[in-house]
């Protein structure tokens, strides 16, 4: 496996990982913010739904460094999936963040 | 005691949303079932799409505006249920094994195991539990919602017309759940402040 090979690898597993940590980060929030009644809770959700996505749009739409190698098969794929996990981020988090009553 | 057949607004948003996604299942049902023949019966169309073709249409330009659609609905029906405020009637309802006691406004006692609400107006109910985890649920005039020990949960209800309805525990709570009924009875607001009066 080469050097490229194993930066693909974990190029591929590292968008959805991220969306996986923000989603437990945002769920956190969430319950925090109505448990202890925080008064800019809505605030605290979209902030850290900006921060959690600053590394996801790095990734979507960041190229490997040019270093006169076709881009592999893997090196592809995974840019794909993390365009998918910064796509997935948007629609799944943002709706219900912005829009809905975070607490009763 | 059915969801499909709302006796208020708030179980008319559910149950609209039930009829949303079953007439959504149905149609991708039958594209489903009519591409599935259409594969037997007439491949030369089926093969003009290239594998690829199939999976992007298939896998993703099919479904998400279709799940965008059913959570928007659902998030937006939803928001519409939640108890915003302070409904004109507040009462609390335990649930114990296997029977639920409610308590009126200003301590008021009506004999019984009945709920009574005025009709035509919001209602909110103060669900908790003496034991065990039970669901406070009636079908026909809103959402269910867990009644847990050592906690309240508020959910709204609003019956259209004076009359009788039945409620059910929804969540299993042990040998009794399934007999874990109770009788809803909606009044004209004349007649149900005249049996708050009685009751002080």
């Amino acid at each position: 496996m080469t050097s490229g090979d194993k930066r693909a690898l974990l190029s591929l597993v590292a968008g959805f990982t991220v969306w996986s940590a923000a989603f437990v980060l945002l769920y956190a929030l969430q319950a925090l913010g109505c448990a202890y009644g925080w008064s800019q809770h809505r605030l605290v959700l979209c902030l850290a739904f900006v921060v959690a996505s600053l590394p996801l749009v790095w990734l979507a739409f960041w190229q490997s460094p040019a270093d006169d190698e076709p881009a592999s098969s893997l090196s592809v794929i995974a840019l794909w999936a993390n365009r998918a996990a910064l796509g997935a981020t948007v629609l799944v988090f943002l709706g219900p963040i912005a829009a809905v009553s975070p607490c009763l | 005691m059915s969801a499909l057949d709302p006796a208020g607004p708030r179980a008319a948003n559910l149950a609209l949303l039930w009829w949303v996604m079953f007439w959504g299942a149905t149609a991708l049902f039958a594209l489903v079932m009519a591409l599935f023949a259409l594969a037997y019966l007439r491949s030369d169309l089926v093969a003009r799409l290239t594998p690829g073709q199939w999976i992007v249409g298939g896998g993703l330009v099919l479904p998400i505006p279709i799940l965008v659609l059913l959570t928007g609905t659902a998030l937006v029906l939803g928001e519409q249920l939640l108890p915003r405020g302070d409904a004109p009637v507040r009462i609390e309802a335990q649930a114990q094994r296997w029977n639920w006691s409610f308590a009126y406004p200003g301590g008021v006692v009506v004999p019984g195991e009945t709920l009574h609400l005025p009709a035509g107006v919001p209602v909110d109910i103060v669900v908790t539990s003496a034991d065990v985890i039970h669901s406070f649920w009636v079908p026909r005039l809103g959402g269910k919602i867990d009644a847990i020990p050592g906690h309240t949960n508020v959910i709204r209800l609003e019956a259209d017309a004076p009359g009788i309805y039945w409620g059910q525990c929804a969540e299993y709570c042990g040998e009794g759940h399934d007999g874990m009924q109770f009788r809803v009875e909606a009044h004209a607001p004349a007649d149900f402040a005249a049996l708050m009066e009685a009751g002080q």
